[in-house]
């Protein structure tokens, strides 16, 4: 069982921004190979992957320094952090997948 | 010439540095999973594999983000490249080669689509394995369930990378970047 440690909110962090990462570049991906979302092109010679990537990086960074900035001196329960950055990872690599399998 | 610059960075991009991965992962691996119960480990043991497992981690990730960058800004634009109209020899533009006949065409449709894609999840996860197990040391070896969690993510990481690389060896195989 996960414990309670003091100050482990950096962690929680890391964790969570990691699985909202990976979701975010999974949703990206989804909606745009659906033609849903339409993806810049950030370098022409790679197409929308380097859109999809830059903004899913961007977002994971955002995310990560939005969250140590308020969680870093927290303490926390990472069991259900670390289930949601589960969860979301395969939510991810699922929306990363999906598109291409049932097209 | 035996090997062109674009074959060279294909082998840089799957042999080197995907092989690295593979090879570093295995001993990280280990390393957390003998560690995960934390019984019957000697202080010292324990202190140098936890030491071990921060830089085998760090490497990982620096690795998996390599691999990332080198295939998708170095080796995929030759591999997606057009060919100009009216071109008769197809060999120099793999995607092209792949998409000509219906038995694989599925290489890149699929293949090729989730190879793009799904090694980006894989590296920001890794980098939070390794920015925990690198810096956040003492709270690891308090909680055997952050362990767990490592340890599922990691193995994630390596099921990632290794259907990743199967596909890039078929793809290869079907269509070499030459």
């Amino acid at each position: 069982m996960h414990q309670t440690t003091l100050n482990n909110g950096a962690i929680a962090a890391a964790l969570l921004a990691a699985g909202l990462g990976g979701f975010g570049m999974g949703l990206i991906t989804f909606l745009s190979a659906l033609g849903i979302l339409p993806v810049p092109v950030l370098y022409a010679p790679v197409g929308g992957l380097s859109g999809q990537s830059t903004i899913s990086i961007v977002l994971w960074l955002g995310f990560w320094l939005g969250l140590h900035f308020f969680w870093r001196k927290r303490s926390f329960n990472l069991n259900p952090i670390g289930r949601a950055c589960l969860i979301l990872t395969g939510l991810g690599l699922a929306g990363t997948v999906l598109p291409f399998l049932l097209r | 010439m035996l090997f062109s610059e674009r074959s060279i960075w294909t082998m840089v991009h799957g042999i080197g540095l995907g092989g690295g991965f593979l090879i570093v992962f295995s001993s990280a691996f280990y390393c957390l999973w003998v560690l995960r119960s934390g019984d019957g480990l000697p202080e010292a043991a324990s202190r140098k594999l936890y030491a071990f497992l921060g830089g085998a981690n760090v490497l990982l990730a620096v690795i998996l983000w390599l691999t990332i960058f080198v295939g998708t800004y170095v080796s995929f634009p030759g591999y997606r490249a057009n060919p100009p109209a009216g071109a008769t020899d197809l060999t120099p533009y793999p995607k092209a080669v792949l998409k000509a006949t219906e038995e694989t065409a599925w290489l890149h449709d699929i293949a090729m689509e989730v190879k793009e894609h799904l090694p980006w999840v894989a590296a920001m996860v890794m980098t939070a394995v390794a920015y925990i197990s690198l810096l956040h040391r003492t709270s690891l070896q308090q909680d055997a369930g952050l362990r767990g969690t490592l340890l599922v993510l990691l193995a994630t990481t390596f099921g990632v990378v290794a259907l990743v690389a199967l596909l890039g060896v078929l793809i290869n195989k079907a269509a070499p970047l030459t």
